[in-house]
């Protein structure tokens, strides 16, 4: 398995789309940060490092895909699931260190030192958790169009939608990652004054779990059975 | 050694492959020819494990492709020229496959010369023209070194001096005591490299055997091949017959 994730990381480093992405995604959090003075950790600046992070997970088999290298990569290694664990891994190591940086960032720009190391954790690991969410959805799905809105729509504007009294709905929301993050990093404020907004830090935790594990487990099983 | 028993595939109602069964031997170029449609891409992704047969068996060694867990030492395969990202280097590509067979770094740079591809080795593959991704999937396939090779429609793209370079490094392959297997529509160039002659149409199995033997009294393998075919095209120009 170490050979496959030095192969993986060889691909995704040798791309400048990793390293734009990167960049822009810590660019883009850091601005949100100096703009938005509410919270320690700007809502809009992580909404852009969802949607990077979900993409990036994704273009890491959309590109195999679209580019026929899944032929060569299926015939190089026929126990396929080992090259998807071996991109989960590459994905989330990569989302890991720019959460970090963009969360170093954040609070470097905020001038505070004031966050608990579950406010930090639960900034820093919303980019693995969704690179892995993408990359398993690039699994099942395939096609780059039908992957990146699935996956916007189900990180970022579905949690939008889910709002008002109803239980269910309410539920719902809170299983989604979004609310999660916002429940770990305190977006509202302390959890006391905003109440049943936020789900419990349990739930968001297993949130964070339970998607990728989710999704990858799917995308492990299909890509196994599944004609390249 | 390539074996394929049987072989039925259907993608839904369509039967892509309906019931093949051929060998192809170690030492011999076996040229696989049929008319497009005839089911040949299909037998060579069965054959690599990427598709899953619906009925029968087809191995490469005496075993199924999928069980082995890296497959660059058993079977190396040019199945088509897009098989690498536009946005790597030829040499980053053939290094990330090499890496995870764990073969050496140096063997990458063997087979970028051995496809004369050192020169543009540092170029990425989005700038290649089809004759040079043709090279770069013969690259891929060599990466391994290993006992069978399969190529579809190798030379679709290469210029002259590159169709005489694939054929002679098809019989050198066959010399040192590989298995190549070669899908090919050209005729010509079938006869002038293949030993032996897997022919099908519609799926199914229409001739096997040397290639003299098949050219046998029709004069030429292509009538030959036009005989054996005649009943098995799908598609063919001028309307119904």
């Amino acid at each position: 398995m170490t050979g496959l994730v030095a192969s993986e990381w060889l691909k995704t480093r040798s791309l400048r789309s990793t390293w734009w992405s990167a960049a822009l995604t810590v660019a883009a959090v850091l601005v949100a940060a100096a703009i938005d003075r509410d919270g320690v950790f700007p809502l809009a600046g992580y909404l852009v490092l969802i949607v990077a992070a979900t993409s990036s997970g994704a273009a890491s088999m959309v590109g195999e895909y679209a580019s026929g290298l899944i032929r060569a990569t299926a015939v190089a290694v026929p126990a396929r699931s080992h090259v998807v664990l071996a991109k989960a891994v590459v994905q989330a190591a990569v989302w890991t260190v720019v959460g970090a940086l963009a969360a170093a960032g954040s609070l470097v720009v905020d001038g505070t030192v004031s966050v608990t190391p579950g406010e930090l954790s639960g900034a820093v690991l919303v980019g693995p958790v969704c690179a892995i969410v993408g990359l398993g959805l690039a699994v099942l799905l395939r096609q780059a169009g039908a992957v990146y809105v699935t996956g916007i729509l189900l990180l970022v504007a579905l949690p939008q939608l889910l709002t008002g009294d109803n239980v269910v709905v309410r539920a719902l929301h809170h299983a989604m990652i979004l609310p999660a993050w916002q429940r770990l990093t305190l977006a509202y404020g302390p959890a006391e004054a905003v109440g049943d907004l936020y789900t419990s830090a349990g739930a968001a935790w297993l949130s964070y779990l339970l998607w990728p594990i989710a999704v990858l487990g799917a995308a492990l099983v299909v890509h196994h059975r599944r004609d390249v | 050694m390539i074996h394929v028993e049987d072989l039925v595939k259907r993608y839904g109602a369509i039967t892509a492959v309906a019931g093949l069964s051929f060998t192809a031997r170690p030492g011999r170029v076996t040229g696989f020819l049929g008319p497009n449609g005839a089911g040949k891409t299909t037998t060579l992704r069965v054959l690599l494990g990427l598709d899953s047969p619906t009925g029968g068996s087809a191995t490469i060694g005496g075993v199924p492709f999928r069980s082995h867990r890296r497959g660059l030492r058993h079977a190396g395969a040019l199945l088509d020229a897009q098989q690498a990202h536009p946005g790597r280097t030829a040499a980053v590509h053939l290094a990330a496959l090499a890496r995870g067979n764990g073969l050496s770094r140096r063997r990458v740079d063997e087979v970028l010369g051995e496809t004369g591809l050192s020169g543009v080795a540092g170029r990425r593959v989005g700038t290649f023209s089809l004759g040079m991704r043709q090279r770069l999937g013969v690259a891929t396939a060599l990466l391994g070194d290993p006992p069978v090779l399969i190529f579809d429609e190798p030379v679709n793209g290469m210029d002259p001096e590159g169709v005489r370079w694939a054929r002679g490094l098809f019989r050198r392959l066959a010399a040192e005591g590989r298995t190549v297997f070669l899908s090919s529509h050209l005729i010509g160039e079938m006869a002038a490299t293949a030993d032996e002659l897997v022919v099908v149409g519609q799926g199914r199995l229409l001739a096997c055997g040397p290639v003299t033997e098949l050219t046998g009294s029709a004069g030429s393998l292509e009538e030959a091949f036009f005989a054996l075919t005649e009943g098995s095209v799908d598609h063919r120009a001028g309307g119904a017959r």
